[in-house]
């Protein structure tokens, strides 16, 4: 664990960027949170607002409405406290999908365009825990990492991700964005995200799971 | 048909996104909801992959303001748990409008302090005022006996008449001053006894042609004591005796009652 951390203080440095609390911390707030502190909820809008506020005015283009939804997820994260399951994600995961989700109907409503399902109450309903090495990437020291990971990502699929993903085109807006077939957009997205998990791993922690396979 | 797992796969991108037909979206909400663990996990990690996309952005401090309306909307809900919050030591995350309410509250238990203390220090300075009054009238009343006494010991023609206990009371006695110049007689009774209820005694004037005139009534104290001063008509013509009798409330014009206390007038 002490090379682990020194691996992500180091990538933490080398990029620029704060670095993550462990997620044991961030366990113990939503533990204190689901028993009615609301300290434990200023807690985490401390660490993680930047954040979450950057991805949310990525998504809908605007920062005075980006301030609504960071509003709105910590609101949603805070009467749902009792909700999440440390089992089905880490909790910044269940953050930042939370933060995604509610940005893009933000930015789709304001498009016209039907929202999406609550991509967190998915999480949820979806039902397993999350034992693949992306969850347990993001269950901590070892977030920033995935920084590096996204760098490394070839032009077209992160582009293609981040359109999808951050700006809420659909699949034909993007080909037709980035003047490529729809179904080249398809596959692409979906080599991406596994691409990035791969990248993601830790070599001889993260074992590949059967359904990555 | 149902989907198979390596079809759910494929389509978890673009069910995340959105991006699937109503009826590619119901497929796949029905194998997830299946049971099929594989794929639930597939599905969590596809989650959990895309929720890194929060970390390729540089992280932007949001407006200041921000977290006071979040921290407003929270404890607007009203579920806190009072004490975790204590115990954290939240004390600015209190709801403004309890804060608002307790700020009332105490606003009207002052004003209603001040309305009662106002109140109850009128009433105080109006039963103060009564207290001066019946003060003032006590040392009126003081200062006219004084001087009474005063022209009684001075007087140049002084009378007494000395009155006796008849049979309904034998042991009780009395005295009068008579100041001729002054004209008034000072009565004053020992030994007596209370007077029955509804009654109290009465002084009369008997002239020498047995003339009963009413002096005035009186009452006596634990002792037995009592005092009366009257003023003897001018034209009364010459007195006889001094009696007490025992009337109603209010005295009598003639006597009605037995004689208390009977004194010759020499």
């Amino acid at each position: 664990m002490a090379t682990e951390l020194l691996l992500y203080e180091a990538v933490a440095q080398e990029i620029g960027k704060p670095s993550a609390p462990p997620s044991s911390e961030d366990l113990v707030l939503f533990n204190s949170m689901a028993a009615g502190d609301v300290a434990a909820l200023e807690t985490l809008y401390n660490r993680y607002s930047p954040m979450v506020f950057a991805l949310c005015a990525r998504v809908v283009g605007d920062k005075t409405e980006a301030e609504d939804v960071l509003i709105d997820v910590f609101s949603q994260i805070w009467t749902r406290r009792t909700q999440f399951d440390p089992a089905r994600g880490a909790p910044l995961t269940y953050i930042l999908t939370i933060a995604r989700s509610r940005a893009l109907d933000r930015r789709r409503s304001r498009r016209g365009r039907p929202v999406l399902d609550d991509a967190a109450a998915a999480s949820s309903a979806a039902g397993a825990p999350s034992d693949g090495p992306v969850g347990r990437l993001l269950a901590g020291e070892d977030a920033l990492r995935v920084r590096a990971a996204l760098a490394q990502l070839d032009e077209g699929p992160r582009r293609a991700i981040e359109l999808s993903f951050l700006e809420g085109l659909t699949h034909a807006q993007i080909a037709e964005k980035l003047d490529r077939p729809l179904g080249t957009i398809k596959t692409i997205i979906r080599q991406g995200l596994i691409r990035l998990r791969e990248l993601v791993r830790i070599p001889g922690r993260d074992a590949p799971d059967a359904h990555d396979m | 048909m149902p989907m198979t797992c390596e079809q759910c796969r494929e389509l978890l991108p673009a069910f995340l996104s959105g991006d699937l037909s109503p009826a590619e979206q119901e497929a796949v909400n029905i194998h997830l909801a299946g049971g099929c663990p594989g794929c639930a996990g597939a599905f969590v990690e596809e989650q959990a992959t895309v929720a890194l996309l929060g970390f390729s952005l540089d992280p932007i401090p949001p407006p200041p303001l921000a977290k006071a309306r979040l921290m407003e909307r929270v404890t607007a809900g009203g579920d806190l748990n009072v004490a975790a919050r204590e115990t954290a030591g939240a004390s600015d995350a209190r709801k403004p409008a309890e804060r608002g309410r307790w700020l009332r509250a105490l606003a009207v238990a002052a004003l209603v302090a001040l309305v009662i203390g106002a109140g109850y220090h009128l009433l105080e300075r109006r039963r103060s005022q009564q207290r001066i009054v019946a003060l003032q009238r006590v040392i009126e009343d003081r200062d006219t006996r004084l001087a009474q006494l005063q022209s009684l010991v001075t007087t140049g023609q002084l009378s007494l008449i000395a009155l006796d206990g008849s049979k309904p009371q034998p042991n009780a006695s009395g005295r009068v001053f008579w100041d001729k110049d002054s004209g008034r007689w000072h009565v004053f009774v020992f030994d007596m006894q209370p007077p029955p209820p509804g009654r109290e005694y009465e002084l009369w004037f008997i002239t020498a042609d047995q003339k009963k005139v009413p002096a005035g009534t009186f009452g006596v104290d634990a002792r037995g004591r009592g005092e009366l001063v009257v003023q003897v008509p001018a034209d009364l013509g010459p007195l006889a005796l001094a009696a007490v009798t025992d009337e109603p409330v209010g005295g009598s014009p003639q006597p009605t009652g037995a004689i208390q206390l009977v004194g010759e007038v020499k």
